[in-house]
């Protein structure tokens, strides 16, 4: 019901009408109160501003997950030139050594080769296939609390946050809380 | 039958061309570079692939394509591929015992036969099957260390030919 003293707002007016219409518009003193403190506290405390909608979006986790994948697969190359051996390490023409495979293949460091090289080629996929489901709604199976996440060994919540590097904050409070945010500006 | 020194010279000739393996190295150092491969590289503190060495981004987020960098080194993997069957040819017109000549033309072409099965599993925008894609290149690799095996004496280390 319209009061007196305010106008009715056409249908091409747009969700709350233009803004001088809205200066026009008496409030209240609860509503001007509640108006001032939320302005104060948002001057005063940034970090304490209501949290983004992350949490609710489905390619929130990317970052995290893509991120997640390159420390993975560090971790792989690094197993993988243990699992070699120098000759592996000299020899192969593919991977961190920037050997050259091709060249020779001393039967004394085959077995190592196979096995360095196989194990390099696998890390190599199986990121391709981590990348792809990081691409993927909710990305499947990422779990950023997991081996080499962003919050491998945090206890408290985990929150998107593209603010950083690793696309995740750890943070006490829900990711969810609409009056906290972990992430904050960078 | 042992090869004599003439056909080991000629041999090595065929396999060690300056220009060829100057290319190869140049080829391999790109895909180190665009793969990122090498941990001794220096990325961004704000670089996605961070650390270094960890990996190219295989795919471009917005659109789900695979990156450019990922489709050009698997044209270097072809590359490869392709110099390597140069080298068997030369190999070919190399006159020395015939069992040899074939166990050093099948290493040479099974190692052109891993590298197309990495460009072809690289640049495919589907999702691959680890274990399967894995396998896909092993065989060749297996076979490859398997046939030089029969030949070491007409093979020298990257070392030896100074890359």
């Amino acid at each position: 019901m319209i009061r007196s003293g305010e106008r009715e707002l056409g249908p091409d007016a747009g969700e709350r009408g233009h803004w001088l219409d809205r200066l026009a518009r008496r409030y209240t003193r609860r509503q001007a109160l509640k108006a001032a403190a939320a302005g104060a506290a948002l001057t005063t405390f940034p970090l304490l501003r209501a949290a983004p909608a992350l949490a609710d979006d489905p390619h929130a986790c990317q970052q995290g997950c893509l991120w997640t994948s390159h420390q993975t697969a560090a971790a792989g190359h690094t197993r993988c030139n243990l699992t070699g051996t120098l000759a592996y390490l000299l020899v192969i023409g593919y991977g961190p050594a920037l050997g050259l495979g091709y060249l020779a293949f001393p039967a004394s460091g085959a077995a190592a080769i196979e096995v360095g090289l196989s194990c390099s080629d696998n890390v190599n996929i199986q990121q391709k296939a981590d990348n792809h489901d990081c691409l993927q709604p909710g990305c499947p199976d990422f779990d950023p609390k997991g081996a080499h996440g962003p919050c491998e060994g945090v206890m408290n919540n985990c929150c998107p946050c593209s603010n950083v590097l690793q696309g995740y904050q750890p943070c006490v409070y829900d990711c969810n809380d609409p009056t906290h945010d972990c992430c904050g500006e960078s | 039958m042992k090869p004599t020194n003439d056909q080991l010279q000629a041999v090595h000739k065929a396999l060690y061309k300056r220009s060829r393996l100057d290319a190869l190295t140049t080829l391999n150092r790109n895909i180190a570079v665009l793969m990122n491969l090498n941990p001794e590289s220096e990325l961004s503190p704000n670089d996605v692939r961070n650390p270094p060495g960890s990996g190219p981004t295989w795919f471009i987020p917005a659109t789900g394509a695979v990156d450019q960098f990922v489709v050009e080194a698997a044209g270097d993997c072809d590359k490869i591929a392709a110099a390597l069957m140069d080298m068997h040819d030369d190999v070919g017109t190399v006159d020395f015992p015939a069992a040899d000549k074939q166990h050093l033309q099948a290493a040479i072409a099974a190692e052109a036969a891993s590298w197309t099965a990495r460009g072809q599993i690289w640049r495919a925008p589907s999702i691959p099957d680890v274990d399967a894609a894995n396998e896909q290149i092993q065989q060749h690799v297996r076979t490859a260390l398997s046939e030089s095996q029969q030949v070491s004496a007409y093979l020298k280390t990257a070392q030896e030919v100074g890359q």
